[in-house]
């Protein structure tokens, strides 16, 4: 009987240590932690919007001469007789934008409010809780919709609904399950909500039976790890999905279109983009508490203005500027800790499910003092459409700046892909004087218009022969604003060879999802060029990094650990700066010694760690899910080459068992005792910004 | 002998209807969805209740939760976790632990779990309550009833 007890005390912890995940990672949370236009409309509906004084359209005024079915996704735009008033909405239904003036921005309805995130940061992990706020403006009920981005590395794990005072906690299903009741739910004219993956990095917000002037509200809580080059921790949070190009033929993509033109980008996820002199009453609030351990030295955000209250030396506080809270580009925050305290180490953590661990491997310090071997170095440029004016110039800048770090021994090639993809040569050059003048001749030419195929970029950076002699380093630099990711990480893994892949970001928004598969699937790594940054900079940085010879081959002789499920499978070369995190399950008691061995070009050199098993003191309860999200970004990963018809069902097993979003499975959550009447309304799109720098009319469909 | 023969035809006629009847019978039964609250509560008595795990099933009818709200007590407000790993194998196992100082005695609504009820078998729940313990991580004697639908 007391062993039954144990047993069921044992297993309460390990649930409710669920709520506290996070918590675990944070020291000072302690006892608090633990406790604990278009809307389809009906037809001959009545449409008043609320603003005393104002214009109120009918149905039948805003969507003369287009009547929309129930089943259709419409935005009704406000007619032109429309009174000026201070803030005239715009009702579900449909017709022609009034054409506003440039300084004159239009406001439009939207079912979006307010979104709220707040984030906590111990050590290298975050924990973030994202609150979208949704409402009715409207007089009919409606099912709004949102597509939006996260951290393309972000383990959700929490999902809550929040209807008037109460909160219901959503559950994690079969994708087509979750779907399936939430349709069942939404019919029957139940509030409901679900939760879906498109990409590692966008998800779908549905909140059905939204009743007019009713307010739900979803809590998403999610936790990831942070990037850390150079002494410094980044933490990202993305506001908007940029617009994607999908190549012909394709159907899955992510399809770009304006605001109201629902469905003509013939792709199974759709962004609607608002148009240039709009803009929607949702706004954002960001709060960040950092808790470094070790005091911080310097925090910066170049992309928002934010205030920040230090109450300990290594602990921050920060808020974006209500001046600032348009969500049209990432917030971007880096801070620098003091000391070298980043050294390689090994954290394990055993429960009921068995061993985990993370092993954090950080370059020798002496590599920095060696030199690297001559490089035959690649670029790659987007000269898309959505690239055009500030982001390709910044590519150009940064690549400009790099042809000057290179040496008489180097080589170098310029590949530029829009439509098609053509290059300065027929094979890489001498990085000579003479040949790098007519580098930044090529580069000056070049300019953005056109769709992303990316393929051909691909293929022409990686098919010609390997110059063994030399370190070949194909740096891409992209907005990644593609719809076929899962084409282009599988031709990367097929065609890679002994190149390494740096693919640099650009712009406000840049798919990070993308970038940081492809460096990774690459051995090589990532960085981000925003629009006001130095791209100069960050290329002076990047050339810092591959000055010295990284260590490679890597092996870890994993000694009296029995490991298993150990991801990355393939380790990344270890870069001066820049570390690696492999994750894994192990056997094993007592003490352990770990040996990573590698090649600093061609004398071997060791790491070797030391860790005890069984210490009883050493508990990191996010482990597990820290291995399980590696784990399913591993098996994703694979599925873009491998065609395993199992990979799916292994990515939907580990998601269900640690709770985790994933494209197998989704939140659900209904409300049984909030029914409406009558049908379940109109489904309205949240439209969003174009990120700030990227052109509507070069990127956005509108027909 | 007539008669006997209407018999056997009528026997024969209804035992070749039989296989086409029943299963569109089924097949309509199958798709019959709906959804309902069930309220969980337990009794801790005189001793303040400061966790408790309990597994939820349905000796008959087919039941899937679709939400899990908290209960009326502060304590134990907000909605209380799931073992989604237990969730692979059809069984609902919930929990929460408050450490609050004003634990909750006595009877109390620890939870309200939003059902998914498929087919026309109402549903016969059955709570079984794991453990409940007190603030010292110490079991006490307690138990859990279910309540069908919102008593507010």
């Amino acid at each position: 009987m007391k062993k039954q007890t144990k047993r069921a005390l044992v297993s309460l912890i390990v649930l409710a240590s669920m709520a506290v995940l996070a918590g675990l990672f944070l020291p000072s949370c302690g006892r608090a932690c633990k406790e604990t236009s278009r809307a389809v409309s009906h037809h001959g509906m009545t449409v008043e919007f609320g603003k005393p004084g104002g214009y109120v359209p009918t149905l039948e005024e805003a969507s003369r001469g287009s009547v929309p079915s129930l089943d259709e996704e419409l935005w009704v735009i406000a007619q032109a007789e429309v009174p000026a008033v201070e803030h005239d909405e715009e009702a579900p239904g449909s017709g022609a934008l009034i054409a506003t003036l440039p300084e004159t921005e239009k406001e439009v309805p939207v079912p979006l409010k307010h979104t709220d995130v707040a984030t906590s940061i111990s050590g290298y992990i975050a924990t973030t809780v994202v609150t979208q706020q949704f409402h009715n403006p409207y007089d009919g009920k409606i099912e709004a919709k949102y597509v939006f981005p996260l951290p393309q590395n972000a383990a959700i794990n929490e999902f809550i609904m929040t209807v008037g005072e109460r909160k219901i906690r959503g559950i994690i299903r079969e994708r087509e399950e979750a779907e399936r009741i939430y349709e069942e739910a939404r019919n029957q004219g139940y509030v409901a909500s679900l939760l879906t993956q498109e990409r590692p990095n966008i998800f779908t917000q549905s909140v059905a039976n939204i009743e007019p002037g009713k307010e739900i509200d979803i809590n998403i809580k999610y936790f990831h790890t942070l990037a850390y080059v150079d002494g410094w921790y980044e933490y990202v949070f993305p506001m908007v999905v940029g617009p994607r190009f999908n190549p012909p033929g394709m159907t899955d993509g992510v399809g770009a279109v304006a605001r109201g033109a629902h469905g003509i980008s013939g792709q199974k996820t759709e962004v609607q983009y608002l148009r240039p002199g709009e803009r929607s009453g949702h706004d954002i609030a960001l709060s960040v508490e950092i808790n470094a351990g070790v005091p911080i030295e310097e925090i910066v955000s170049k992309s928002h203005v934010i205030t920040t209250n230090h109450s300990a030396l290594e602990k921050v506080t920060l808020k974006l500027s209500p001046l600032d809270t348009i969500p049209n580009k990432d917030f971007v925050l880096r801070y620098k800790v003091a000391g070298k305290t980043v050294k390689s180490s090994l954290l394990v953590h055993r429960d009921e499910r068995g061993g985990f661990f993370t092993l954090m491997l950080y370059p020798p310090e002496n590599l920095s003092t060696l030199q690297r071997k001559p490089m035959e170095m690649v670029f790659v440029l987007d000269c898309s459409g959505s690239m055009s004016g500030r982001p390709i110039e910044q590519a150009k800048t940064a690549v400009k700046r790099a042809l000057r770090h290179l040496q008489p021994d180097d080589t170098f090639q310029i590949i530029r892909f829009s439509n098609d993809a053509s290059q300065l040569g027929p094979a890489p050059i001498p990085a000579t004087a003479k040949n790098v003048r007519r580098g930044l001749e090529y580069l000056s030419s070049l300019h953005g218009s056109g769709g992303t195929m990316m393929i051909e970029g691909i293929k022409a950076a990686l098919d010609f022969p390997h110059d063994r002699r030399r370190l070949r380093v194909v740096s891409f630099l992209t907005d990644g604003y593609i719809g076929n990711e899962a084409q282009i990480l599988g031709e990367v893994h097929k065609r890679l060879g002994a190149s390494r892949i740096f693919s640099f970001g650009v712009g406000s928004s840049p798919n990070r999802y993308l970038l940081d598969r492809m460096a990774k699937l690459g051995r090589g790594a990532v960085a981000y060029v925003g629009l006001d940054q130095s791209a100069g900079e960050v290329m002076d940085r990047f050339f810092e990094h591959v000055s010295h010879p990284a260590m490679t081959d890597i092996t870890v002789d994993w000694g009296d650990m029995r490991v298993s499920d150990v991801f990355p499978r393939r380790i990344s070369d270890l870069f001066v700066g820049r570390p690696v995190i492999v994750t894994g399950r192990f056997k094993g008691t007592g003490n352990a010694t770990v040996r990573v061995r590698g090649l600093v070009g061609d004398e071997k050199r060791d790491i070797v760690l030391r860790v005890n098993l069984d210490d009883p003191t050493v508990a990191h309860a996010g482990i597990p899910v820290v291995w399980a999200r590696m784990k399913i970004a591993d098996l994703n990963d694979q599925s873009t080459y491998d065609h395993d018809s199992e990979l799916p069902e292994q990515i939907k097993l580990v998601a269900l068992e640690y709770g985790l979003m994933s494209a197998y499975t989704a939140f659900v959550a209904v409300d049984s005792l909030t029914r409406t009447e009558g049908e379940y309304g109109t489904t309205v799109a949240v439209p969003v910004p174009v990120p700030e720098g990227v052109r509507y009319d070069t990127t956005v469909q509108e027909h | 002998m007539r008669t006997l023969f209407v018999i056997l035809l009528v026997g024969v006629f209804f035992a070749l209807c039989a296989p086409f009847q029943e299963p569109r019978a089924q097949e309509a039964v199958a798709e019959a969805v709906r959804f309902e609250a069930v309220d969980i509560y337990v009794d801790s008595g005189d001793r303040p209740l400061a966790a408790y795990q309990f597994e939820l099933t349905a000796k008959k009818g087919k039941i899937a939760i679709v939400g899990i709200e908290g209960g009326d007590h502060p304590a134990f407000k907000e909605p209380p976790y799931y073992d989604p790993a237990a969730l692979q194998n059809d069984r609902i196992i919930i929990a929460a632990f408050s450490t609050r100082p004003d634990l909750p005695k006595n009877r109390i609504r620890v939870a309200r779990i939003h059902v998914e009820v498929t087919g026309e078998v109402e549903p016969e729940y059955v709570v079984t309550l794991t453990v409940a313990a007190s603030a010292q991580g110490e079991r006490i004697p307690a138990t859990a009833t279910v309540s069908r639908g919102a008593e507010e």
